[in-house]
């Protein structure tokens, strides 16, 4: 976990992103993937992206990168504004924005050879001749823990620890500045993944990488990120500090979901839970109130008016509820319990 | 394990391509693979080595010893024009491989591109394309092959041509398919997030990898090559006289057939059926090797 | 058939081997796995990917997809020997008597049926009552796993419901066979956490009150802390360290669990994030002696030469180390694990 160093690098406002999807012959309904997020990541840093299955958080990453067109809203990443760039302008840039993927295997091209993956962004963004890049390329594989003799061989003769290394070094050939790392670990092995994790803080305190990290398992956000941002259902429901995320969660949202997370001592068991009932309502023509209001356990009426805003809960930290109005004005902390009171 | 869907890792210390070591394992267990490769391989075997084998030349008429039955001196008998029909089967050989692998190789150049592109982009253009060759398709083949032979004169070159471009669209289909599913696969965003170009990733990165059905179809297109060449020989519109070829050999012992001189027409058709049967059996190997469920084995 | 057991004992393992025929070589997936269920208990069986978790499982129920064989071992499920039965018997078995859960709820559905046909089928042919009866208990089953709105939910199609849905309705399936026990394999994989707590709760809920015994394979340790009484550790095959749940997470024993241990990140403490060296062995060319000795920081040339035996290593507790055994006189540090391996 680098230190950021003040200054936002990455910055998206209102980015928006909508699906058509057909329902029919001629009729198409919209489903509104990413709703109107906004955040910054100061240079270095590691913004958490996190949540459950459809809340967006992947469709964001990918916008972010212009893998897919956003609907609305701005990106930029240092001097440049990414959402005015034309496709052309867009793949120059792709040397120095990377994606990590989560299916370390499956985004390896099977046909090619790890040294013919690892020349291709070199081939394709800088100048180097023929042993320039053949040196860089050997550099990369000693960076990321393989052995030169590996070139010559093919994705699937590789572990899947192994495979997400060579992920790792096609990301960071080009001398990036930012990389979106998509649910990077979650397909290895738990002794692997601390292997991963290790790698990427290294590699980021060695390179001043910046990185979004989309996951889905709070306990590797909890370790590799400086700032979190919650989402659920395209919204961002909490961003603030990993401190104040897993210290003092205000949303019920995040309360719910930290509180779900199993943890791997049995002298905890039975701890209280905030439970959420039901499941996560179909996202197509959502009402405009607050998403979690189907499920949320401290409901009343007010959540059904548009909104709710992120609201201030502490110096970085922000919440989309308007009980963490209240209970602000209370003076009340946001423990469940306290919440439950409110409620 | 493999049941959980997980890959085996395996200890391969050689370099061989992707699946090759595997493959060749199930070309061992698999006989009817094996007899096909056999054939196949016997007959190159006699394409190259034609002028050792033949005893007699080719197209040299010998109008004393017409008619002959199989003896020792000639091995399948002789024809009205006392070609000796052994050499002439040696030498069609030369021909008829000919033949199919140049109308395979050629259906493949122009199909599996068109097909990578058209999958890939999608659109309207692949809409128009597809409905474009699916009235094509509509199409008696032979017929098709015949009109076109009939109007344009008859030579080896246009036969081929022919074959190929009656066989490109099952490539471009097959490659089509292919590529829609494999366009969204993960590593053909990884490479579009590493900043390739569309044309670089679709022959890149994509077409390499729609190419298992492309190698599982392309024997069976060349042993039907070989019937149509010799459909259209037969009647009179393939590989023109005196080059020796299997369905105009078959044409010119039609009427011995009924007259006695059954040899005329029995050996070429044999051979004809044996190399039809040795690409058909490798193909459906291949066919069994390149299916996705049996990859586990 | 007599059989001197505990009878507590609902199903017992015995030397179980199965081996996979590949042209890579053979792979020993199970290789002699011994172990007992209790009935009422749930069992965790955690392991990494190629540990033969999941094979022991499908070793159980006999359903050991080629090239994969059952090669030796012996398996007594409430005192008949599973291995000795017919397939007819087994298929009894299998319907009745043992359940299974898997992690892809909505592939183990048949899509052309509506999931209350599925479920009442499975009642049908376990009490052979009517088609109606059997609706109306398929009906009550659903509500029992806590799906909303179940009388309209039992005429849905399983690609109209969610993927958490579609693992209760497997869950109220294997359920509703009332089977002695459940094997639930990575049920919870696919889905995500606050759908996970909701399905956990109600395995544990429904096996208790059955009186069950139920098979929990995962490779979360958080899951089994939460779920289990006892662990069993599996890594490349073997069975390396078995005992109850609170004793394997406060003291465990073998090297490889005590790396899990480690490199499981939490969200409630901060701590470095540790890691197990090396990867997880070829599962052709398994390393000599302790198949954990090349990723194990206290290892010593005995590791490499032999094969450690089962040892007691506390009350109801085996491991397979030669360190816990006395063989090697060793201290086990956990600062190992935290040291920079990357």
């Amino acid at each position: 976990m680098t230190k950021a160093n003040g200054e936002a690098f990455v910055q998206i406002r209102n980015l928006r992103k909508d699906f058509p999807i057909r329902i029919g012959m001629f009729s198409h309904v919209r489903l509104r993937a990413v709703d109107d997020i906004s955040f910054d990541i100061p240079k270095g840093a590691t913004m958490g992206l996190v949540g459950e299955s459809g809340c967006g958080k992947t469709t964001a990453g990918r916008c972010l990168l212009r893998l897919i067109e956003p609907t609305s809203g701005e990106i930029r990443m240092g001097e440049h504004n990414l959402t005015d760039l034309k496709s052309e302008q867009v793949a120059q840039m792709r040397g120095r924005m990377q994606m990590v993927f989560q299916d370390p295997g499956g985004s390896l091209t099977p046909r090619m050879t790890i040294g013919a993956i690892l020349r291709e962004p070199l081939d394709l963004h800088t100048n180097l001749n023929a042993h320039e890049k053949d040196q860089r390329v050997r550099q990369l594989l000693s960076q990321v823990g393989l052995q030169p003799d590996h070139l010559t061989r093919y994705p699937h003769q590789f572990s899947g620890g192994q495979q997400q290394r060579i992920g790792v070094a096609r990301a960071i050939a080009t001398h990036p500045d930012f990389i979106v790392l998509d649910e990077p670990t979650s397909a290895l092995d738990v002794s692997v993944r601390g292997q991963i994790l290790r790698l990427l803080t290294q590699l980021q305190e060695e390179m001043g990488l910046t990185y979004l990290f989309i996951s889905h398992d709070l306990s590797v956000i909890k370790h590799t990120c400086n700032q979190v941002a919650v989402m659920y259902l395209g919204r961002i429901v909490e961003i603030g500090s990993t401190e104040d995320i897993f210290g003092s969660p205000a949303h019920p949202y995040t309360q719910a979901l930290l509180s779900a997370v199993p943890i791997p001592d049995p002298a905890q068991r039975g701890k209280e839970r905030l439970k959420l009932p039901g499941e996560v309502p179909s996202p197509i023509d959502l009402p405009p109130g607050c998403r979690l209001y189907s499920r949320c356990p401290y409901r009343r009426d007010a959540c059904l008016e548009p909104g709710p805003p992120l609201l201030q809960v502490g110096e970085s930290h922000k919440a989309a509820c308007i009980l963490v109005d209240e209970n602000v004005r209370l003076g009340g902390g946001n423990t469940p319990a306290a919440l439950s009171q409110l409620a | 394990m493999s049941a959980q869907g997980t890959p085996l890792q395996l200890g391969l210390d050689t370099e061989l391509p992707p699946g090759l070591q595997r493959f060749l394992y199930q070309l061992r267990r698999n006989w009817s693979t094996m007899v096909g490769i056999a054939i196949i391989l016997f007959f190159v075997l006699i394409a190259i080595f034609a002028p050792l084998l033949a005893t007699h030349d080719p197209v040299i008429t010998n109008l004393d010893e017409q008619f002959e039955p199989p003896s020792a001196r000639h091995f399948f008998g002789t024809d009205e024009v006392g070609w000796d029909i052994y050499s002439r089967v040696i030498y069609a050989t030369r021909v008829d491989f000919f033949i199919a692998i140049a109308s395979v190789l050629m259906a493949i150049a122009i199909g599996v591109p068109l097909g990578g592109l058209t999958g890939y982009f999608s659109g309207r253009f692949d809409d128009i394309l597809m409905r474009i060759l699916d009235a094509f398709q509509a199409f008696p083949p032979l017929i098709l092959a015949m009109a076109v032979v009939a109007a344009l004169g008859r030579s080896i070159w246009l036969v081929i041509a022919v074959i190929a471009f009656i066989n490109f669209p099952s490539y471009l289909r097959v490659v089509r398919a292919e590529m829609k599913s494999k366009k969204e696969s993960f590593y053909a965003e990884a490479a579009r997030s590493v900043g390739n170009p569309s044309h670089r990733l679709i022959f890149r990165h994509l077409i390499p990898n729609c190419l298992d059905p492309v190698l599982a179809q392309a024997p069976l297109n060349a042993g039907w090559a070989i019937l149509v060449a010799a459909s259209l020989s037969f009647i009179g519109l393939g590989v023109p006289i005196p080059t020796p070829e299997w369905g105009s050999m078959i044409n010119d012992g039609v009427g011995g057939i009924v007259s006695g001189e059954w040899w005329i027409s029995f050996f070429p058709g044999l051979t004809a059926m044996l190399a039809v049967l040795g690409f058909n059996l490798l193909s459906e190997g291949l066919r069994d090797i390149f299916d996705p469920k049996r990859m586990e084995m | 058939m007599i059989e001197v057991r505990n009878s507590d004992t609902l199903l017992e393992v015995r030397g179980l081997h199965t081996y996979f025929y590949t042209y890579e070589g053979v792979v020993k997936a199970v290789n002699s796995v011994s172990y007992k269920l209790n009935r009422g208990e749930i069992t965790g069986l955690v392991g990494e990917s190629g540990s033969g978790k999941s094979v022991t499982a499908q070793s159980i129920i006999r359903l050991v997809k080629a090239p994969g064989r059952i090669v030796e071992g012996e398996v007594w499920l409430d005192g008949q020997d599973l291995m000795s039965c017919s397939e007819a018997e087994m298929q009894t078995v299998r319907g009745r008597k043992i359940s299974m859960i898997f992690q892809e709820p909505r592939a183990a559905l048949n899509p052309l049926f509506t999931v209350g046909d599925q479920i009442s089928r499975v009642i049908q042919l376990r009490e052979g009552c009517s088609r109606s009866v059997a609706e109306n208990q398929a009906v009550e089953m659903m509500r029992a796993v806590e799906i909303a709105d179940p009388d309209r939910r039992a005429s849905a199609y399983p690609h109209e419901l969610s993927g958490g849905m579609c693992q209760r309705v497997m869950v109220a399936m294997a359920l509703s066979a009332n089977p002695l026990l459940l094997i639930a394999d990575e049920p919870t994989t696919g889905l995500d956490v606050t759908v996970q707590a909701q399905v956990l709760d109600l395995i544990r809920l429904r096996v208790k009150s059955a009186g069950s015994a139920c098979l929990f394979i995962t490779h979360d340790l958080g899951v089994v802390a939460e779920l289990c009484e006892r662990v069993i550790v599996m890594y490349a095959g073997r069975v390396v360290e078995q005992g109850p749940v609170a004793e394997i997470f406060s003291n465990p024993r073998h090297p490889y669990t005590q790396g899990l241990i480690a490199s499981t990140l939490r969200v409630d403490i901060d701590k470095p994030i540790s890691t197990i060296p090396g990867t997880v062995p070829d599962a052709v060319h398994l390393p000599s002696g302790c198949t954990f000795h090349p990723r194990c920081p206290f290892a010593e040339e005995l590791c490499q030469q032999e094969e450690p035996q089962m040892v007691e290593a506390g009350r109801d507790h085996t491991t397979r180390c030669h360190i816990v055994s006395g063989r090697i006189e060793r201290e086990m540090l956990e600062e190992a694990w935290t040291l920079e391996t990357a």
